[in-house]
């Protein structure tokens, strides 16, 4: 019995963090390989967490012990649930947070890990060992023996700015990119991709007009993402600022199309949801005359403005005339212009629901190098690649989480069977199970999992104990306390609240028996008595029609085999090698009678498996 | 069930009659076909007369008309061949076992509607309605499922659905932007749409009542005390229209049944002679049966000599009124009795009087019960159908209860998903193969 060798992680963003310390929390010892240790933790782009569906996967984080929820809260300078005019599904939590308190909040967890080590270095390549991974290499030669490998390079890996016509090697604006892992990766048989991102101008804050901005505050009673924070949660509230765009700004992006490097690049069809850039939404969005802006400090105090909602990569002379056209903004000077970065990424077909590679065992991508964007996507995918690495090593099952208990589920089999032509985000549309999939029932969908798994930490076991039976407790005396304060007839608190004519906080007051529970626990009560009889007929309705979903199709599966089935859906299938039956339908063009003939198949358990 | 083996079975009813049809269906059956014929030249969708050979031996059989129909235009979906042959029992035999012997399975229940649903050149609305049409009972019955089986009731849900993912599109792509990056739909445009979802659906199901009466027919119960002249009556209507479609004697329940066409609606006519004791006027042995019948009419005759309503309301029976007819028989001996309401109806079978207008009372009434709806309106039959569009009522009606002061889309658009669903289960869209392979195992086999 040899020492157990550490998971290795290349690459210290969002989902290297949240990797490495899962690997911890489960007991494993994580490394950390980074170009630059300084930039652990940092964020790219938008100086915000969450937001429409992303906020909900913060939640889900989470609730499985990681530490992006918790940095927001402590960073926040402003909070603020999109949506509230629509269904409480789909209330999406978001912050702006101090860029530098954020940074600074995750590399203190860190440093205080004794299971997490970092080393300062670039991985460009791995030795493996009967198709299992066994050492890192390093760019200095230096070799690293490892049980696993994470590789969540975001969007490093051969990084290409462009800004117009100029075009620079980059991994972040400003930091080298990566050489070398893509090459190795593409010599042990991996398909790669080009992908392209934007991020909006960086503006210097004495520059603009701030009498001529609108105000924007966050919400009077901000809610923290995470449930460690519930107790003493007093954030400060920024007012943010806003302004319009106007025909003015639209003429001169719309003269200058062809100069943007994203539209006249190599993607052939932009999505019919995605607004990656402000060049695409004056374009998709025709007979709008305004978008607004919000101006975000990068951090309390910051010199620097992030413009949201004017990602580009047009030339820097035409992004500051078309702003410039903005009152606010007539005297506005760059300190960066927006740019867009060209990156590799890995189809996602190659990997398992694990997120491990299917070629090679203990070799695992996560993160923006799969081809989502967004910070909580790529933190998602590390918290569940770390997990996973960590189970292999505790010889704990695979940790895979289905689409009907999280977004997370749905970002990772989304990711793993449908084919990428645009970054991937998330949006809750694409959750078939939307109203089971609330924000606020984050814990209580996942919490008890993380605790099999050792994920969860003490002080949070006992919150979500808590929280937990506060929900229980409230809705247990919603249905057997009858009353006729609210209604005309003596009736159960649960029918009064059903017909809307009542809302928790009023039989709060009115209770003792409620007095002492949270906020969140009341609320998510409610919600769910309003919200059970919508979520029975959608399972059940899902469920009948995914009586196949779970059905594990056999590793050892042959398509070639099956002669009924037409060509193309052979292609498809032995491409992709869904796991289950339910994956199966979901790859576009795979025909009804396809997935008929399949579970046949594997009914009759026939000659297809050899 | 899904296989794409070559399968056979004769098409048309087994025994004696001048044609029997053999169907062949599977993929490449260019070498089979020359196999059948010596090698004549395949013209696709051609009638070629010739020899029909068994395929492994070569040994004459027969002599016919042989089609062959190219993939993927044919019944099926894929190649099929029919042989039109000579009929009787043992042409037809023999010449599907030599088929059989060349590795060619015989055909399960349903199994060449099914492979034409596999394939997609039914849906499962137009491959009831195949079935349906074999079994028609009336002209109107047999005119409604060529409707469906051209797709008058696919077209109409089809429609339905395209509207509904309208609307769930506009909602779905709003629930992913806030209100400042995108226009929200006002809530009562939102209504409106809704509402015309709504009124849609039960358009097309209240069709249902219609469909299940042109598929099973309507029961017209013949009731009344002995000697008014039920039986009379029973001949004089049948012999009036002599369409009858089928002819069942119920031995065990002693009545007696008989079909005929009225107006184009398949109409079972009953006979319950024989129940009736003269001093307790229903006898208690029959009473069980007469009642059943009477209760599961959707018409009852009421006949007596004197006075109808009177002799019926002395018997408390608790029977829907809009289900009686009352006729006083034996007008030509009865000339001097005026009763006192209008809505009784006098006839004489033995004069032929009145035999006329009670039809076209009974015609008036049916439509009225079944709802009337012209030859052109879709008309659901089946009951899964019926039943699916049911619930799709039910959904839709949630849907609208929805709307008010403040719509939640999140749960409007899980809603409308649902209601999305249900409709494509009426056309066939099922992932769940046991129902789909139950539904085809009530299909007669070489259909």
């Amino acid at each position: 019995m040899g020492e157990i060798n550490p998971i290795i992680i290349a690459g210290g963003g969002h989902a290297g963090i949240e990797a490495a310390l899962a690997i911890s929390r489960m007991g494993c010892r994580a490394v950390i390989i980074t170009l630059d240790p300084k930039s652990i933790g940092r964020m790219s782009c938008n100086p915000a967490i969450g937001g429409l569906a992303k906020g909900h996967i913060v939640k889900e984080i989470d609730a499985l012990g990681g530490i992006m929820g918790r940095a927001a809260d402590f960073s926040g300078i402003q909070f603020k649930t999109l949506n509230k005019s629509k269904g409480r599904a789909v209330w999406s939590p978001r912050a702006q947070v101090d860029k530098l308190k954020y940074t600074r909040f995750i590399q203190n967890e860190i440093s205080l890990d004794e299971n997490i080590s970092i080393i300062e270095g670039e991985v460009v390549d791995f030795a493996v060992n009967n198709s299992n991974i066994s050492t890192v290499i390093l760019k200095d030669r230096s070799a690293h023996p490892c049980a696993s490998l994470i590789i969540t390079a975001g969007t490093f890996l051969n990084g290409l700015i462009h800004i117009g016509t100029r075009k620079f090697r980059a991994g972040r604006m400003g930091e080298k990119p990566a050489i070398g892992l893509t090459e190795s990766l593409i010599n042990k048989g991996f398909t790669v991709g080009r992908l392209k991102t934007g991020t909006p101008p960086r503006l210097l804050r004495s520059s603009i007009d701030w009498e001529q901005t609108l105000l924007a505050p966050g919400d009077e009673t901000p809610v923290p993402f995470s449930i460690n924070s519930i107790d003493k949660f007093n954030p400060i509230n920024e007012p943010c600022h806003i302004v319009n765009t106007n025909t003015g700004v639209h003429r001169h992006l719309k003269e200058n199309l062809h100069k943007s490097a994203m539209l006249s690049g190599q993607i052939k069809g932009v999505g019919p949801r995605y607004c990656p850039s402000v060049e695409d939404k004056i374009v998709r969005f025709a007979s709008r005359e305004s978008h607004q802006l919000f101006l975000e400090p990068e951090w309390a105090n910051s010199n620097q403005i992030y413009v949201n909602g004017f990602s580009t990569s047009m030339p820097e002379s035409i992004q500051k005339l078309a702003l410039m056209q903005i009152p606010a903004m007539k005297n506005v000077e760059f300190i960066r212009p927006g740019y867009a970065i060209e990156y590799d990424y890995f189809p996602s077909s190659q990997l398992k629901s694990t997120l491990e590679t299917k070629a090679i065992d203990g070799l695992f991508l996560a993160g923006q190098i799969n081809g989502t964007s967004g910070y909580e996507e790529a933190a998602a995918q590390g918290l569940m690649a770390g997990i996973n690495a960590a189970s292999k090593l505790n010889s704990l099952n695979p940790f895979v989480l289905l689409r009907s208990s999280s977004y997370i589920g749905v970002l990772i089999d989304d990711l793993i069977t449908k084919t990428i032509d645009e970054p991937y985000r998330m949006f809750t549309s694409r959750a078939e199970h939307r109203l089971s999939l609330r924000p606020d029932t984050a814990p209580l969908r996942l919490t008890e999992l993380g605790l099999k798994y050792g994920l969860i930490t003490p002080k949070q076991r006992v919150l979500f104990n808590k929280f937990k039976i506060e929900v229980e407790q409230t809705k247990l005396f919603l249905k057997s306390t009858k009353s006729s304060l609210f209604s005309k007839t003596n009736e159960p608190l649960q029918k009064t609240i059903l017909k809307n004519t009542v809302t928790i906080s009023q039989i709060q007051m009115a209770h003792t028996e409620l007095q002492n529970h949270t906020h969140q626990a009341l609320f998510t009560a409610e919600t769910d008595i309003k919200y059970q009889g919508y979520v029975d007929i959608e399972n059940r309705r899902i469920s009948q029609f995914n009586k196949i979903e779970n059905i594990k199709i056999p590793k050892t599966i042959n398509y070639n085999k099956l002669v009924s089935m037409s060509a193309e859906s052979i292609i498809k299938l032995e491409r992709v090698r869904p796991e289950t039956l339910g994956q199966a339908t979901r790859i576009a063009g795979v025909r009804a009678s396809d997935i008929y003939i399949l579970s046949m198949a594997i009914k009759q358990s026939g000659d297809c498996f050899t | 069930m899904y296989n794409n083996d070559t399968i056979a079975a004769l098409a048309t009813p087994p025994g004696i009659g001048a044609l029997a049809i053999i169907r062949i269906s599977g993929e490449n059956l260019q070498v089979l076909f020359h196999k059948l014929t010596q090698n004549k030249a395949i013209k696709d969708r051609f009638a070629t007369f010739s020899s029909i050979y068994c395929p492994n031996t070569q040994e004459a059989l027969d002599s016919g008309i042989i089609i062959y129909f190219k993939a993927p235009n044919s019944f099926t979906g894929e190649d099929l061949i029919e042989i039109n042959c000579h009929g009787g029992e043992y042409i037809s035999k023999s010449i599907l076992s030599s088929l059989y012997a060349y590795n060619i399975r015989p055909a399960n229940p349903g199994e060449f509607s099914f492979r034409a649903f596999m394939n997609g050149k039914i849906d499962l609305i137009q491959a009831e309605a195949i079935s349906e049409l074999i079994s028609s009972k009336s002209t109107r019955a047999a005119k409604n499922n060529l409707n469906n089986i051209n797709g008058y009731v696919s077209n109409y849900v089809d429609k339905l659905r395209n509207d509904i993912i309208n609307l769930l599109s506009i909602i779905e792509h709003e629930l992913d932007f806030t209100e400042d990056e995108i226009e929200q739909t006002r809530y009562d445009k939102l209504a409106d749409e809704l509402y015309k979802i709504d009124s849609a659906i039960s358009k097309i199901v209240n069709t249902s009542a219609m469909g299940k009466m042109l598929s099973s027919g309507a029961r017209v119960v013949l009731f009344g005390p002995p000697n008014a002249g039920k039986s009379s009556l029973f001949n004089a209507i049948l012999g009036f229209d002599r369409a009858i479609v089928s002819d069942v004697s119920g031995t065990t329940r002693d009545v007696v049944e008989a079909w005929f066409e009225l107006s184009g609606i398949p109409v079972c006519l009953i006979d319950t002679a024989g129940y009736w004791d003269s001093n307790n006027y229903l006898e208690s042995m029959g009473i069980e049966r007469t009642k059943q019948q009477v209760m599961l009419a959707d018409i009852v005759l009421f006949i007596d000599i004197k006075d109808p309503v009177q002799t019926f309301s002395q018997l408390n029976l608790d029977l829907d009124e809009d289900k009686l007819l009352f006729i006083r028989s034996k007008s030509d001996l009865n000339n001097d009795f005026t009763s006192p309401d209008p809505d009784i109806i006098s006839i004489s079978t033995k004069n032929n009087e009145g035999i006329a207008s009670l039809l076209n009372i009974l015609s008036v009434k049916l439509s009225s019960t079944f709802g009337s709806h012209s030859s052109l309106d879709p008309i659901i039959v089946s009951k899964r159908q019926r039943h699916l569009l049911l619930e799709a009522q039910n959904i839709s009606n949630k849907a609208l209860s929805l709307t008010g002061n403040n719509i939640e889309t999140d749960i409007l658009a899980s809603v409308l998903h649902g209601l999305n669903d249900t409709l494509s289960e009426v056309i066939g869209n099922i992932s769940n193969t046991e129902v789909v392979n139950n539904i085809f195992s009530e299909f007669c086999v070489g259909k």
